[in-house]
């Protein structure tokens, strides 16, 4: 073989090197896997616990039967054994393993007995093996027990032998999982004597069974079948080795087996025994569901998902299609995937039913098959469990049964008219009445009801009106053949039609779910926000599945799981409830009602899963707690994934945008630094050296430089001062946590006060003040007004030469209080005047100090107190400020 | 200034250079400086060595001043004097409903917090009641409810000659508006500061000139400064 060829492709590689990855930070799992109860696993297991406590491994208990065995308890000293949990259920007391206090402790290893248990209702996962995938899943190793009749591909295998119903199971891809197979084997005999001995433990009510069960015929079955599994485990190690080595595939065989699931209970069988064979064969198998027209019961529904949860936990590849036509989609699926064998059962329907159908679908099958195999597989009926059937029936029944009314009524109805208008109708044509009325009953009602028309359609028209009348017995040859021939026509045509009928529905459900998917997604496309998609997708589930959501979102970082969000149509949610979202979104799994996990919460929670990973959770109530049927639970689905993905845009615009505001704000900084940089230095640079001069004796004893140097540095700590509190300023205005703090203040006043604490910068100015006596006190934060007016005369003085004139003003108009600072200096430069307000925005002219804060911390503060500000040039020469700000009026004058 | 019986000067502040400077001041107006560095170390000097007047930072490592205040007001009423810094306009008005006699606004001129010094020690409680006050050219005799500025007699309302009275009595000293509103109008209506407003403003069209005596502290209250007197001001009535 050339080399070329047999060497891994960097896929391959990849792939072993992500296994591995997963495997590197997932637990190791070790079954110790036994024939059946007695033979000392859970001796075993504790044996190699104490081997990896002696070499420093930190090794937990969190559930062991020891069934008071002196020499098995012995080997639990010096392991720290987990309390049990205490739980309540139906008001008695039970305990099992504590699943969380071991997540929480984190151990190396754990140590989980029995892997086939069934949890107790209310606990997280319905079945301990789950309990066990999580802790594996989270990184810490498990030692656990199984025999070998709880596997579930061996339950009909060990039931044939031993007669026993096996309850508690386990998926075989458990076995997969493990990393390591221990085999704890001990001959029959051994054990038989062991059981004389007393030493196997068995439970009271299961004393009598067990003598049946304890035969050397079936301790030998049980062994050879715990030997295979064991086996085969080893050669699934082996191919995994192969893989990586790149050794050629393990389906050298090229084989490939499809069986198809349906709601049927022999369905479990069937795809037990495909796993089986695929196994033996080291094929892979793929299950295929056939979804028809109209809708299941609700019994037939859960029955369904059963049986298609059993092949995907049996390592099917599972295939869901629409077709009214099982035959026709099983083998279009078949060619579309290389299948090479197809897996049926034995039909159970009666061959004049199939003869309606054009031939029982087995007969269909291999009709078609072309080159694939078929295996008919007869039905083990032992197996069916007969009160299943009986809930089926019954809701079968009664969901239909005002259908079969409705057909026996009209039927009546037509034949009893035609009945009493007498002999006016010849008996041919009420035949054909009734044929018509038959055809016409198919196209609203079910095929059953209608198949009972055609019938009592039949009966009724021999029994009133072929001559002999009112006697079945027919006299005429002709009439005989008549009546066949109705029947005939009545059934075929009748069946033909309900057919059409429930094509065409399906095929309007179907349209009516691609519209319902196209605007949703059209809709989810224009949503502009988080709040807006939320709203909307739990709006669409409220109206198409009539059920109310709760959806969670993540928060920014992705690994936290934010509170119910408040555009969700269901917002109350307990405690409960939170933590099984949580869980869902940490494992990214389903849970809750109708799953396996946590199935005792209201909700029924589905993870968000965008391209990168999980963006949140959906929890739905369904109205009376109703399941969800198979083809609904498609398009939810298709909702939820279409929903997440938005949402993860969305997340991904918001960190765009974030990005985009940083990346602004990183220029800013360069900008505040280069100019702080420089302001901060120069009164700096001034003080220090002032200071350094005054130390120095000569200088320091001339009075006159003595007053020029100390009064440099008073100046310089004023501009220093200046500067620290625009930059606080300014930030407090950023920040957005600005509020002012309303009281009443005096426009006047204010400007006053402006002025008082700018005399010394004024002397070089004349300021005029005209301000009208009458102007109403305004509720603002005087604090805040007075910084803006402080710095807008304080801009007006340092960009006007000496001498210039300052005026300000202020009137009352129905705008507010008006308040103009104009001087008679050069002006703005045009270009400047739209960014004046801008932050670090300087005016060409740079021979002020100052950092281009001072406006735009008027304008902050302005704004933050309702108010207004712009800036122009007067015509004669000159800049001017207008502030405006809101007068609220006051209701009394004087107190 | 006393000379003869030195004001004794607790300084209250962690920043060594700030008690630095704030010494050298002081000891320049023949007051006694005792220092303290911590909160602590503040309570414990101003119950030991009784000081005249306590200047307080709000910024203490220890704890904050704003309890150091009240901790010494649960047993003394020696004046204290804040140091704050801008933008605290809520620290300046708990301090001053809290038992502060006055603030100082970090930075300040040392002249300044002299000045705010010896307003303080002129209105110890110790002090005698009278009945005639002079700022400036303002003079106020409450005995006869006779208000006059410029040596011009002024017509005031009853709730401005409250006001003004207030005022006068405590000049030199911040008046927080809660304080002035709870004086003049009780404790019912004390966030109604715009008749506050309203008749401040009247008050001081009727009463000023310049300089100014009444100065506005924004977001905290009102502050009548202290004036040299026109001493004949007061004398052409009498």
């Amino acid at each position: 073989m050339n080399d070329e060829l047999n060497r891994p492709s960097p896929d391959q590689i990849l792939e072993n090197i992500k296994h591995d990855e997963e495997r590197r930070h997932k637990g190791r799992l070790k079954i110790f896997l036994g024939m059946c109860a007695g033979v000392g696993k859970t001796y075993t297991m504790l044996q190699s616990a104490q081997g990896l406590q002696l070499r420093g491994i930190k090794v937990l208990v969190g559930y062991i039967e020891t069934h008071k065995r002196a020499e098995t308890e012995a080997l639990l000293k010096g392991l720290r054994v987990l309390p049990r949990l205490q739980i309540t259920y139906k008001e008695r007391e039970f305990n099992d393993f504590n699943l969380d206090a071991v997540l929480l402790e984190k151990p190396d290893v754990v140590i989980v007995d029995e892997l086939a248990h069934s949890n107790i209702p209310g606990m997280r996962h319905e079945k301990r093996y789950q309990d066990i995938l999580e802790l594996i899943d989270n990184g810490i190793s498990v030692l656990t027990t199984l025999n070998v009749q709880h596997l579930e591909s061996q339950k009909d295998t060990v039931r044939q032998i031993t007669q026993i119903e096996i309850s508690e199971t386990v998926p075989d891809s458990i076995l997969d999982r493990a990393d390591e197979i221990e085999l704890v084997d001990l001959s029959p005999q051994d054990l038989l004597v062991r059981l004389a001995e007393g030493k196997v433990y068995l439970p009271e009510r299961a004393k009598t069974a067990a003598a049946n069960f304890f035969t050397i015929s079936n301790l030998i079955a049980l062994r050879e079948i715990a030997l295979r599994a064991a086996t085969q485990h080893v050669d699934i190690q082996l191919t995994g080795d192969m893989r990586s080595k790149g050794v050629e595939g393990p389906w050298k065989t090229g084989e490939r087996l499809m069986v198809a699931v349906g709601r049927s209970p022999y369905s479990e069988q069937l795809i037990r025994w495909t796993r089986r064979i695929a196994s033996t064969m080291k094929a892979p198998w793929i299950a295929v569901y056939v979804q028809q027209p109209g809708r299941l019961t609700e019994v037939g529904n859960v029955l369904l998902q059963k049986n298609i949860n059993l092949a995907q936990e049996l390592g099917a590849e599972l295939v869901t299609t629409t077709d009214d036509n099982v035959a026709h989609a099983l083998i279009r699926i078949a060619k579309q995937k290389n299948v090479t064998q197809i897996v049926i059962g034995k039909s159970m329907t009666s061959p004049l039913v199939d003869l309606v159908h054009g031939g029982s679908l087995v007969n269909k099958i291999i009709k078609q098959s072309g080159g694939i195999d078929v295996y008919v597989v007869q039905s083990d009926m032992s197996s069916k469990s007969p009160q299943k059937k009986v809930q089926v029936n019954d809701t079968f029944k009664s969901s239909f049964l005002p259908q079969y009314g409705i057909a026996a009524g009209v039927i009546t109805l037509i034949a009893l008219s035609c009945f009493f208008t007498g002999s006016v109708i010849d008996y041919r044509a009420i035949g054909m009445i009734l044929l018509f009325t038959v055809s016409t009953l198919a196209l609203f009602l079910r095929r059953g009801p209608v198949l009972l028309g055609a019938v009592l359609g039949a009966i009724l028209w021999n029994y009133l009106f072929i001559p002999e009348r009112f006697t079945f017995s027919i006299t005429s040859l002709s009439d005989f053949l008549m009546l066949i021939m109705y029947f005939f026509v009545a059934i075929v045509g009748g069946s033909f039609t309900a057919r059409i009928r429930r094509h065409e529905l399906t095929i309007q459900q179907r349209e009516q779910d691609t519209t319902f998917l196209n605007n949703f997604l059209q809709k989810l496309i224009r949503a502009e926000d988080q709040s807006a998609l939320v709203r909307l997708a739990s709006e669409e589930i409220k109206k198409q599945f009539n059920s109310l959501t709760a959806i969670f979102l993540s928060d920014p970082t992705g690994k936290v799981l934010q509170k119910v969000h408040s555009e969700s149509t269901l917002q109350k949610i307990n405690e409960k409830e939170i933590g099984v979202a949580q869980w869902v979104f940490l494992n990214k799994k389903l849970a809750g009602r109708q799953t396996k996990t946590l199935a005792l919460s209201e909700l029924a929670y589905f993870p968000l899963l965008g391209a990168q990973g999980i963006v949140g959770v959906a929890g739905l109530l369904f109205e009376n707690n109703k399941s969800l049927a198979r083809e609904r639970e498609t398009l939810l689905l298709m909702i939820l994934q279409q929903f997440a993905l938005c949402i993860e845009r969305e997340n991904y615009r918001a960190i765009a945008e974030q990005l985009k505001i940083s990346s602004q704000s990183e220029n800013m900084y360069k900008t505040l630094l280069n100019s702080v940089s420089h302001q901060l230095r120069t009164p700096l640079v001034t003080i220090k050296g002032a200071a350094t001069e005054l130390l120095n004796y000569r200088t320091g004893a001339d009075p006159n430089k003595r007053t020029i140097l100390a009064g440099d540095i008073g100046e310089s700590a004023d501009r220093l001062d200046r500067l620290v509190r625009n930059i606080l300023d300014m930030s407090r205005i950023e920040s957005g946590m600005l509020k002012p703090r309303l009281d009443w203040c005096d426009i006047g006043e204010l400007i006053d006060i402006c002025i008082e604490e700018l005399h010394t910068q004024i002397a070089q100015h004349e300021i005029v003040v005209n301000i009208t006596d009458e102007l109403p006190i305004i509720n603002a934060d005087e604090v805040l007004l007075r910084q803006a007016f402080l710095n807008l005369i304080h801009n007006a003085l340092i960009y006007t030469p000496s001498q210039s004139k300052i005026l300000i003003q202020a009137i009352h108009t129905e705008l507010g209080i008006v308040i103009t600072i104009a001087d008679n200096g050069r002006g703005i430069p045009s270009q400047d005047i739209p960014h004046i307000f801008d932050k670090f925005y300087r005016s060409g002219d740079r021979s002020q100090s100052g950092i281009g804060l001072g406006l735009s911390i008027a304008r902050g503060f302005i704004e933050v107190n309702g108010g207004t500000i712009s800036a122009e040039n007067i015509p004669g020469g000159g800049a001017q400020f207008t502030v405006t700000l809101p007068v609220k009026t006051v209701d009394k004058e004087n107190g | 200034v006393n000379t003869t019986n030195k004001d004794r000067i607790l300084i209250i502040d962690d920043e060594i250079q700030i008690r630095r400077f704030l010494r050298i001041a002081l000891d320049s107006q023949d007051y006694i400086v005792i220092e303290a560095s911590t909160g602590k170390e503040g309570i414990y000097k101003a119950a030991m060595e009784h000081p005249d007047l306590i200047v307080l930072d709000l910024g203490l490592p220890d704890i904050h001043g704003k309890e150091v205040l009240k901790q010494i007001r649960e047993w003394s009423q020696i004046p204290i004097i804040v140091l704050t810094i801008q933008d605290a306009e809520d620290d300046k008005i708990f301090t001053l409903d809290n038992g502060a006699n006055d603030y100082v606004t970090k930075p300040f001129a040392t002249g300044e917090l002299l000045a705010r010094i010896r307003a303080a020690l002129r209105n110890r409680p110790t002090e005698p009641e009278h009945h005639e006050y002079r700022n400036g050219y303002l003079f106020v005799d409450t005995l006869n409810r006779i208000v006059k500025s410029q040596g011009k007699a002024i017509m005031l309302t009853a709730t401005e000659y409250d006001l003004l009275v207030l005022l006068i009595k405590n000049a030199g000293r911040v008046l927080t508006h809660r304080f002035i509103m709870k004086e003049i109008w009780g404790p019912y209506r004390i966030d109604e500061t715009q008749n506050l407003r309203v008749f401040m403003a009247q008050l001081r069209k009727k009463i000023e000139h310049t300089p100014k005596l009444i100065m506005t502290e924004p977001g905290v209250g009102y502050r009548m400064v202290l004036r040299e007197s026109q001493t004949n001001t007061g004398d052409d009535v009498q």
